[in-house]
């Protein structure tokens, strides 16, 4: 998803410029409603091409005490969509002396992302909670397309997992059933996805607010996957004199 | 209005000594002199009603319409200098498609009247002359019920369970105060509207008069509608002879 | 042209030179270079900088080599740059908007504790870097650590040109930020002790310095503790020293060439001058 300007790209020793990769964050971002809140959970990775500049990041950006924002795409983009959104959803409430919906909300990060469509990479979930809604989940990807869902995975670990994904899924889950299975999914794409990796955060909203939990790889919580065993690498007549 | 002719009423843009500002005082003469208008909100919705004397037979059927909509389920009634009152009328309904453009969803009464509040307050800062007319915001959903607002040429806007503006409004406030509004179900509250309106008329110049209306509750679904001529016709029938009625107790 | 209208040119003129940064030439330099024109060097700090938090402070540093393509334009540059009395920044990237940046950054938080009366905030400056570096999308070519200790205790931040910015215990930046993060990856531990903490950054330093062309010469420490900032500087490490040491003795005692044959050549005066 590289939509950097080509004479961005390339290096112009003329004038010291010498750019570093676009920081992005090849993320998964995995997130579902349940009756009265919302579910997300993503990976912790950040990537300068093939160099991970941090392994602990935290892509579950909280914007009000019940909306967050998982934020994929360009880092510094994603960053400065949610300062500024943020800044706008906190001048409404006080102006207005009521709280900004997590649709109107929404509607604010939409009028960012399709203005400045063409200068921006970034792709994001809205989820919060709010009285009259109650949980709910908002998916915009690059261009400012809303999209409201029950269900949902995106970023580049999103593919490894929307199969298992639909399978799981069912109507009516519960937020510990919910918890489980986002978590494992995160797990998944973690597993296959060169550009998701690190820890799974998982952040709960409803009625009582934001909680985001932290599972570390060497924790006992953290899904684990036994991996197919591999064949040997040797020919047959060779791994008969090694053993 | 001791103050006149001390040179302090010529435009918005200057105080008179004792604080007072001539220009927005003269249009808010300008509503209290126009045809009586009442809002009135009941059990399941809200009504707006305006005596209009129709001044030529030439005229088109309602040519000169004071119930107007913001937006679908937003209605306007507008009293006052009728020019004016367009022109309030078509920013509103920019503000309404501007809110539904940047937010996809319909702008909330509240938000309409206080954005027509800021506008009609814009212009009594004395860079222009103030607006000639007063406008209701009038709105019904399933959640918050009923509700009426009104902006006056000063910029000022309050929130209301009835009111009353124009000529004779002393009188229909009176006759409102007699009302229970909360227990009158929409059919009810049209004709007590009409009755009001038809009760405070000047009498001997009902010749070539008429009553416009629109609702806004639960019958029209939250949309702000003009009630139909059938219904306004039944209901000033049953006016008539309520009015009689009360005639012939006294 | 009117009177009128040239006054307008010249009013027009006056409005457009509002602007920032011009960036017309950088497109011409780009055609340049596509042309095959041969672009003329600059000085940038392909650099090390190193920085790490330790218990209740904060330890940062960076080495002292300015190279403009092959050459060490200057061996001992200085890449720790002062915010205020405890925030100080490293920077790497392009020399000259680092000294911009860093010029800016300082001022206004210096103007912003003369206005409040209480010191600039750590989080403050990381903010202004940002957002300004974010303005200009990359082209200010500023890649910054951000630390030191505020009320709220000690804090360090990573700034990348972009505007991208990544709350860190330790972090490297730099050509010989790769080398630098390996060490820290592997000793960094929280909760060190400042001796521990200076140790690990130098030497996250030398593995930059060594391991990089464009790092090295000497480094500076900046030791920022909550009631006072230790500048340490210039240290040489020893790899960096100059001559390295010479192995052999290349001196000969007299006769320890063996004569093999002598020859005379006799000369006459033919002319002569008298020097005073």
């Amino acid at each position: 998803m590289d939509t950097m300007h080509e004479s961005l790209v390339k290096a112009v020793p003329a004038l010291g410029h010498y750019p570093q990769e676009p920081i992005s964050t090849g993320t998964t971002l995995i997130a579902m409603e349940f009756d009265g809140g919302v579910v997300v959970g993503t990976d912790s990775r950040t990537s300068a091409g093939s160099f991970i500049s941090s392994r602990v990041t935290n892509k579950i950006t909280p914007v009000t005490d019940h909306l967050v924002v998982c934020r994929s795409g360009n880092a510094a983009d994603t960053q400065t969509i949610a300062d500024v959104v943020k800044y706008q959803i906190e001048a409404y409430t006080m102006l207005e002396a009521e709280k900004v919906s997590i649709y109107r909300a929404t509607q604010i990060f939409r009028q960012f992302l399709y203005n400045y469509r063409d200068q921006l990479s970034a792709s994001v979930l809205v989820a919060g909670w709010d009285e009259n809604e109650g949980g709910q989940l908002y998916a915009l990807p690059i261009g400012g397309f809303v999209t409201r869902q029950r269900s949902t995975a995106s970023g580049s670990g999103s593919t490894f997992v929307t199969g298992y994904l639909d399978k799981n899924w069912k109507p009516n889950m519960t937020k510990e059933e919910c918890v489980k299975v986002v978590k494992e999914a995160v797990g998944l794409a973690t597993f296959r996805d060169g550009s998701s990796g690190g820890v799974i955060r998982i952040g709960v909203i409803d009625k009582n607010g934001t909680d985001i939990k932290l599972y570390r790889p060497d924790g006992n919580d953290f899904p684990k996957f036994v991996a197919p065993t591999p064949h040997p690498s040797w020919p047959a007549h060779v791994e008969a004199k090694n053993q | 209005m001791s103050s006149i002719g001390t040179g302090y009423d010529l435009a918005a843009s200057t105080f008179s000594p004792d604080g007072r500002i001539f220009q927005i005082e003269y249009a808010q003469k300008a509503v209290d002199n126009s045809e009586t208008m009442i809002a009135l909100r009941g059990k399941n919705g809200v009504v707006c009603a305006v005596e209009k004397a129709i001044p030529s037979k030439l005229y088109q059927e309602n040519s000169k319409p004071r119930m107007m909509t913001a937006a679908e389920h937003l209605g306007l009634g507008l009293a006052g200098v009728y020019p004016d009152c367009r022109a309030i009328r078509d920013y509103a309904v920019e503000e309404g498609l501007k809110y539904l453009r940047d937010y996809r969803c319909p702008i909330p009464d509240k938000k309409l009247a206080a954005t027509l509040a800021e506008y009609v307050h814009m212009f009594t800062l004395g860079i222009s002359r103030p607006f000639g007319c007063s406008v209701f915001v009038n709105s019904w959903d399933k959640k918050d019920g009923g509700k009426i607002f009104l902006i006056e040429p000063s910029g000022l806007s309050y929130e209301y369970r009835a009111w009353a503006v124009g000529k004779n409004r002393q009188a229909a406030k009176a006759e409102i105060e007699k009302l229970k509004l909360d227990e009158l179900e929409m059919d009810q509250l049209v004709k007590e509207a009409v009755r009001i309106i038809m009760a405070i008329r000047d009498e001997g110049k009902d010749k070539n008069v008429t009553i416009e209306m629109s609702w806004v509750g639960e019958n029209t679904k939250g949309n702000a509608e003009l009630v139909p001529n059938a219904t306004i016709d039944a209901a000033e029938e049953w006016a008539r002879r309520a009015l009689d009625e009360d005639d012939l107790d006294d | 042209m009117t009177a009128t209208e040239s006054q307008q040119g010249v009013l027009k003129m006056e409005l457009d030179k509002g602007g920032a940064f011009s960036f017309d030439n950088c497109f011409r330099n780009m055609a340049m270079c596509r042309m095959g024109a041969a672009p003329p060097r600059l000085t940038s700090t392909g650099t090390t900088i190193v920085a790490a938090s330790y218990n209740g402070g904060l330890v940062m540093g960076a080495d002292s080599r300015a190279t403009a393509g092959n050459i060490i334009a200057d061996k001992h540059c200085e890449k720790v740059h002062k915010l205020t009395e405890s925030i100080y920044a490293c920077g790497a990237g392009t020399a000259a908007d680092l000294d911009q940046v860093t010029k800016m950054l300082s001022s206004n938080l210096r103007l912003m504790e003369l206005n409040t009366g209480k010191k600039a905030r750590v989080i403050t400056a990381m903010r202004q870097a940002k957002q300004h570096l974010f303005d200009y999308q990359g082209y200010i070519g500023a890649y910054l650590l951000i630390g030191g200790v505020d009320p709220t205790g000690p804090h360090l931040y990573e700034c990348t040109a972009n505007g991208t910015t990544m709350h860190k215990e330790f972090a490297a930046q730099g050509s010989g930020s790769y080398a630098a993060i390996s060490v820290l990856e592997r000793d960094f531990k929280v909760g060190m002790d400042e001796a521990q903490a200076k140790a690990l950054v130098q030497r996250a330093l030398h593995a930059g310095m060594s391991g990089d062309n464009a790092s090295g010469n000497s480094l500076n420490l900046v030791i920022i503790r909550p009631e006072k900032t230790i500048f340490e500087g210039p240290i040489v490490p020893d790899f960096c020293k100059k001559p390295e040491p010479i192995d052999l003795e290349y001196k000969f005692k007299p006769g320890s060439t063996a004569v093999l044959k002598r020859k005379e050549i006799k000369y006459e005066i033919v002319e002569s001058m008298d020097i005073h």
